[in-house]
């Protein structure tokens, strides 16, 4: 009987290739440093050709190092040839395949390029391959690495403590609230080559896409995972802009396109875009008050918008508290403030920046850090091991 | 001199910024931090940007009274002519003439030349050190946050070393099965420092679930203090009945509050249902 095995698989172009490093050392740190693991480990690294060009030393010297280095192929091409990341995961489905690797007993743990892993997150994963009740799970994902408290780093705070309404959303049977991630999620790979990635031409949201799929075959097989995965937030209200994009491109893309889609998922789907549109008209009603008198309406809506807000500010409160332990540095309640609000600021936006303009394929945003970012590793030091200390 | 006198004002002004400016850069300054007193360090402390601005205020002040023979940069420390120079031979280049005021000195020019350069350099080394400010001042928040890690790690040592899991028997299988990794991944481990993030992990855990009561408890009592307000001051205020177009447009308000209800709800039922700690290796 073949033992558990979990394969650490980074899917990405590969440009960003200094995140992309810091990421597989620190599985390969961790792997090393934690003793109760229910599982053997591999790490594969799925990048495009352009971005094996960035920089081969690294990747060699990482193959050297245990890593498994797929590049995929410019003539490879999927069944239905869908393109993008769904193209590149696709591959790695068809080379475990290939390589014998897949059935029940191996456990595909997904990564974004910048998502670093901790000893919380390798016991969770422990946990989840050890209990084998469940076929798909997924955690909560923090964004302490080069936290900076740029706006953009501070709207990221949000999506932690939003990631505990998505872990319940996704194990309850319909997904209530559409809830998934496209990283720290750990799919037994049986499930995966069934369910696979391939879609007719590009497909945005894979992940979403992958959900839908996967729920629709078997059933509520997702579970929580525990243990944090440690990311960056974007470095720019540029990059957080394109990034957000994407995102509402992938839901208007699963609904026109996903025809697995059940009417009550596509329902809900629509009803959480229809969420996030909103924001920009609410905001310029809030605005249009200070001249125009609304009328009894505002009886009404005044009963909700307490608890509206104060969501909201919960949401960057203990989001905030979440991270606490894992920033660098502390930031004034002025500057969290006006932070916050900027960050809220292009989140608004975003839905309508996506409606006005077309992501490029895979709508690269730079997750290397940027010269005016300090380099050595403050902000998760014990979660992103320097290649020095990894090696 | 009528055409010295502002300069002169525009230094007061400097002097007085300098003293009274916030630090340069200092991003987060403890609220009960205040500006050392003493005239070096108030200097020290002064606002880099706001003492460039000063001088560039200066600079301006000087340039349209320079002489039609003034040029770029002068030397500050060429030898300059004193007011003691009386009618000796000005200076080539240099303008003399008269003014209402009466006679201008032929030196002024060059004088006004000799300032604006000296602004020019104290102003470029003002930029330098308002950028190795700045490269100090991130020096010493990494140092700051690194210490702080490693006084909260070796606090967590000192508590006492967590007992190797490879020692507990219902473990070592599943330890001995972690080392059969690819060659890279297999090696000895460090079991007392390792336990630290995934307690850290867990008490982060904890901490929120410890709240998951106490939010609730906020929640609906801010929301409720914020509604009443709101619901009061719209009764009070007896808003007339606008045209229906107008009137529906806070309905938009409305659109998201069942998802907030439920985001809030499904937030409160994960904590409370799950055990989401990882096991280390703490008896």
């Amino acid at each position: 009987m073949r033992s558990t095995t979990v394969l650490f698989q980074i899917t990405a172009i590969g440009k960003n290739v200094g995140a992309l490093e810091e990421s597989a050392r620190s599985v390969l740190y961790w792997a090393r440093h934690t003793a109760r693991l229910a599982y053997r480990i591999e790490v594969w690294l799925v990048v495009e050709p352009e971005g094996y060009a960035t920089s081969p030393a690294v990747y060699e010297a990482l193959r050297r190092d245990g890593v498994r280095i797929l590049v995929v192929p410019r003539s490879y091409a999927t069944p239905l040839g869908t393109s993008g990341k769904a193209r590149a995961l696709q591959f790695a489905v068809e080379r475990r395949q290939a390589l014998g690797l897949s059935g029940p007993a191996t456990w595909v743990y997904h990564q974004d390029e910048e998502t670093c892993v901790g000893q919380d997150t390798l016991l969770g994963i422990s946990d989840f391959v050890q209990q084998d009740r469940l076929k798909v799970g997924v955690g909560v994902i923090l964004y302490p690495i080069d936290w900076a408290g740029t706006p953009s780093h501070i709207q990221e705070l949000t999506r932690t403590y939003d990631d505990f309404r998505v872990l319940d959303s996704m194990t309850l049977p319909a997904n209530p609230t559409a809830g998934f991630h496209g990283s720290h999620i750990l799919i037994r790979s049986d499930v995966e080559d069934e369910v696979g990635w391939d879609s007719v031409g590009y497909a945005p949201a894979e992940d979403l896409t992958f959900e839908i799929r996967a729920r629709a075959r078997f059933g509520a097989v997702f579970g929580v995972l525990k243990g944090f995965a440690y990311e960056k937030g974007a470095f720019s209200l540029a990059d957080q802009l394109r990034q957000r994009r994407r995102w509402v491109h992938g839901i208007l893309f699963a609904l026109h396109r996903s025809r697995e889609l059940p009417a009550r998922r596509r329902l809900t789907l629509l009803y959480s875009a229809l969420t996030w549109f909103s924001a920009l008209p609410s905001t310029l009603v809030l605005a249009l008050s200070l001249q125009f008198r609304y009328g009894p309406l505002l009886i009404v809506t005044g009963i909700f918008t307490g608890f509206v807000w104060v969501s909201m500010a919960t949401g960057y409160l203990e989001g905030y508290r979440l991270h606490r332990e894992y920033l660098p540095r502390s930031i004034s309640r002025g500057r969290f403030l006006a932070h916050a609000l900027v960050g809220a600021l292009i989140d608004i936006l975003a839905p309508w920046y996506a409606l006005a303009t077309r992501p490029s394929l895979g709508d690269f945003v730079a997750k290397d850090r940027p010269a005016s970012v300090e380099a050595p590793g403050v902000a998760a030091a014990a979660e992103r091991p320097r290649a020095s200390r990894g090696a | 001199m009528n055409g010295i006198e502002p300069a002169r004002d525009v230094m007061v002004t400097t002097e007085k910024a300098s003293r009274t400016r916030a630090p340069p850069r200092r991003a987060e300054p403890p609220i009960d931090e205040a500006p050392p007193a003493s005239a070096p360090d108030a200097i020290a402390w002064a606002d880099p940007s706001e003492v460039l601005a000063q001088i560039a205020e200066m600079d301006e002040e000087l340039r349209p009274r320079r002489g039609p023979g003034a040029t770029g940069k002068a030397s500050p420390t060429a030898p300059v002519p004193t007011a003691q120079d009386g009618g000796r031979t000005p200076a080539p280049g240099s303008a003399a003439g008269t003014t209402p005021a009466g006679d201008v000195s032929p030196y002024l020019a060059q004088r006004i030349d000799y300032a604006s350069a000296s602004v020019s350099e104290i102003g470029e080394g003002l930029r330098e050190m308002d950028e190795r400010w700045h490269d100090l001042h991130q020096a010493a928040e990494r140092l700051e946050a690194e210490l702080g890690k490693a006084a909260r790690e070796i606090d967590f040592l000192h508590r006492g070393p967590t007992p190797d899991p490879a020692d507990s028997p219902g473990l070592a299988a599943s330890a001995t099965d972690a080392r059969r990794g690819p060659a890279s991944v297999r090696a000895p481990t460090a079991a007392q420092y390792g336990n630290f993030t995934a307690e850290r992990y867990n008490r982060t855990i904890d901490d929120l679930k410890a709240r998951r009561r106490a939010i609730v408890a906020w929640t609906v009592a801010i929301a409720a203090g914020i509604s009443g307000v709101l619901v009061a001051l719209s009764i009070i205020a007896r808003e007339p009945t606008p045209p229906i177009w107008l009137a529906a447009l806070p309905g938009v308000w409305l659109v998201p509050v069942p998802f907030f209800v439920v985001s809030f709800l499904a937030t409160q039922r994960v904590l409370r249902r799950n055990h989401l700690n990882v096991a280390t290796g703490e008896p």
